[in-house]
């Protein structure tokens, strides 16, 4: 009960044997004693331990509690990591170290308005962004750092929910 | 009752004996498969008994549905935990050196009335083994160590069984040339049995 079928294929001859040439039937003929080297240097009572462990599972039938590997909790915090510093760098850009903008004075919502303190923000973005070295400051270094987290982590995330098909196979019975 | 749909479904009624038989069917050929990969027992039972379980909990839970498929999807968890511990450990059949191979083969099974020549001969034979790669390797592996007909394996890895031959083939071609090379160049060891 081997599971080898009777294959109606042209280079099958005799069922499950390929037609092969001597020199290489040979070789298949040694792949075979050494599989049967391995299979009988199984320890002893493999079969009772393996028995022994997996009849609970059997008969228990309840789903077993399964818990995410390791890389899932890396990914998952360093999404977190970096969502946090995404915002604290956000808030930075927005609100910090220049002092009070004409943005946040209290004015009259006329369009010229809006529009001057619309440049005025990009204006000091610009500046921001412009000056990576700035001592004590750095926003700009750390948004190009989070920048980087974010394209790392973003691969991660592609390469983690890539489809392994073997391991979709696996449960798609 | 020793067919296999018999024993699964009896299996899957909750009855250990049929269980046992399907451990006692393929439980070595699942180890043989884990241990071409990892050369150590220990690990390769760990692998085995994981396989099972996997094996088990479905079933247990009713989600698997016979379908003459059972060998394909035994064998595919098989491959995924050799990977996986592959990967984690680093551990690979390839970095072994001829010496410890053969210590290897002194101490599974080989009987005294099997000579030198033999014995060299099965240790080129694992030497060429490991040069494969990972896709002559995957074919290598499971037709002879997991003993699955070329029609399981084509299931299995989803592609033609005309495909799955002439992978084979082409193996066995490597590992040929692998043995020849080594006898040319003044090994001990021949390559392949004499037809």
């Amino acid at each position: 009960m081997t599971g080898h079928r009777n294959d109606h294929h042209p280079a099958l001859q005799h069922g499950d044997r390929p037609d092969l040439p001597p020199e290489l039937a040979a070789i298949a003929a040694g792949l075979d004693d050494i599989a049967e080297q391995d299979r009988r240097s199984a320890p002893r009572g493999l079969e009772d331990r393996v028995y022994e462990r997996s009849r609970p599972v059997l008969s228990a039938g309840a789903p077993s509690l399964k818990f995410p590997s390791a890389r899932v909790w890396r990914v998952a915090a360093a999404v977190a990591i970096c969502g946090t510093a995404g915002l604290i760098g956000a808030y930075m850009v927005h609100t910090g170290g220049a002092g009070p903008s004409p943005a946040s004075e209290p004015v009259g919502w006329s369009d010229e308005t809006v529009l001057a303190a619309l440049q005025s923000l990009d204006a000091e973005a610009a500046a921001w962004m412009s000056t990576p070295e700035a001592p004590g400051i750095g926003v700009a270094g750390d948004l190009s750092n989070i920048e980087s987290q974010l394209a790392a982590v973003e691969v991660g995330l592609i390469d983690f929910w890539s489809p392994d098909p073997l391991a979709e196979e696996e449960d798609a019975l | 009752m020793d067919s296999l749909p018999e024993l699964l479904a009896a299996t899957a009624r909750g009855e250990d004996s049929a269980w046992r038989r399907l451990i006692e069917l393929y439980g070595r050929r699942v180890f043989a498969m884990a241990k071409a990969h990892c050369r150590r027992d220990e690990l390769a039972e760990e692998i085995t008994q994981s396989v099972f379980v996997t094996i088990a909990e479905k079933i247990g839970k009713g989600q698997y549905t016979e379908q003459g498929r059972f060998e394909a999807w035994l064998f595919r968890v098989t491959m995924n935990r050799v990977r996986d511990e592959v990967r984690r450990t680093g551990r690979q059949a390839g970095s072994v050196d001829p010496s410890v191979l053969s210590d290897f083969a002194g101490s599974s099974g080989r009987t005294e009335d099997v000579d030198e020549e033999r014995h060299a001969e099965m240790n080129l034979l694992r030497l060429a083994l490991n040069e494969l790669g990972t896709s002559d390797r995957e074919v290598i592996d499971l037709r002879h160590h997991a003993g699955l007909s070329f029609q399981t394996i084509a299931d299995l890895l989803g592609e033609p069984l005309g495909t799955i031959l002439a992978r084979h083939h082409r193996a066995l071609r490597k590992i040929r040339q692998f043995m020849e090379s080594r006898s040319d160049s003044g090994e001990p060891a021949r390559g392949g049995k004499e037809s």
